[in-house]
């Protein structure tokens, strides 16, 4: 018997569109109850992770998005083993779907992924001459990673003040070390234009760093 | 989606490496039991390489701006 594959929470009234397809090619369908409804599609075993699949998971959820209705996405790799297990789970928090779907709807997620302009890295030490030396050797490295974290914060606070109320929410992390800020802001469509504006003036008093953006995502940054 | 600031290819493995980190990693969990089926390849590892390898493709660019 076939099982569900998840791709996000919707409004109890909303239709995929038509041949709309999913993960494998499979057909999108939604499942509905207390209104709230999955969509999903049927597959004979729970689906691999691979870069089509999960494009194809990205994919579905984007058709759900417009000005109006934004779906809460969900994390790649729901599985119910039936239809019944499906509408069991979500009738148990529909309350919480639906505080979510009234939050999101009339915005999207926008990342900003801000690189380099901090302190040089350095290569990881590959010998040293005593025990000691190398830890010494590693507490200079942390405090060089730090260093590179603080200076991108002090970036993200401009960011946040540059950009006010505009962004509902705001998510930050680091990754390599420090060299890699991203920055998650929901925002509404209607103020997307002086969102990017307020960005563009932010990355131009940054010349150091290189400012990827991307966007409009579903909300994934904000469910957790 | 689109993005924008990069030349062409390195986009393209940025929003690759952008678009897997959201799928795999963030999003609502239904049913408290996220199970990833991985074929051959570990597909995080995957995103974190396209991001690593994208940052020092772009630090050897600039590298190469600067001594010329």
């Amino acid at each position: 018997m076939p099982g569900l594959h998840i791709y996000c929470v919707m409004p109890g009234d909303s239709t995929p569109p038509d041949r709309l397809r999913g993960i494998d090619d499979a057909a999108v369908f939604a499942v509905a109850t207390a209104g709230v409804a999955v969509w999903a599609s049927a597959h004979d075993r729970r689906p691999a992770a691979g870069t089509a699949f999960a494009s194809a998971h990205n994919r579905v959820v984007e058709a759900g998005m417009n000005t109006e209705v934004t779906p809460v996405p969900a994390r790649y790799g729901q599985w119910f083993d039936s239809e019944r297990a499906a509408v069991a789970a979500l009738a148990a928090e529909s309350e919480r779907w639906t505080t979510l779907l009234r939050h999101f709807a009339g915005r999207c997620e926008w990342g900003v992924r801000i690189m380099g302009g901090g302190p040089a890295r350095e290569m990881h030490p590959a010998r040293a001459e005593s025990g000691t030396a190398y830890m010494v050797e590693l507490a200079r490295r942390k405090a060089r990673t730090d260093d590179r974290r603080s200076a991108a914060a002090r970036v993200a606070e401009q960011v946040a003040l540059r950009i006010g109320a505009l962004a509902e929410d705001t998510r930050v992390e680091f990754q390599a070390g420090g060299d890699v800020m991203n920055l998650c802001h929901l925002v509404a469509w209607n103020d997307a234009a002086a969102y990017h504006t307020h960005m563009r003036s932010v990355r131009d008093e940054h010349r150091s760093r290189r400012f990827l953006f991307t966007g409009p995502w579903p909300p994934y940054s904000f469910v957790e | 989606m689109s993005t924008s600031e990069l030349p062409a290819s390195p986009h393209d493995e940025l929003t690759l490496a952008e678009m897997v980190n959201r799928v795999l990693d963030k999003g609502a969990v239904i049913s408290g039991d996220v199970v990833i089926s991985v074929a051959g390849v570990d597909l995080i590892y995957v995103g974190l390489r396209v991001l690593v390898s994208s940052v020092e493709a772009m630090r050897e660019r600039d590298a190469r701006d600067v001594s010329s």
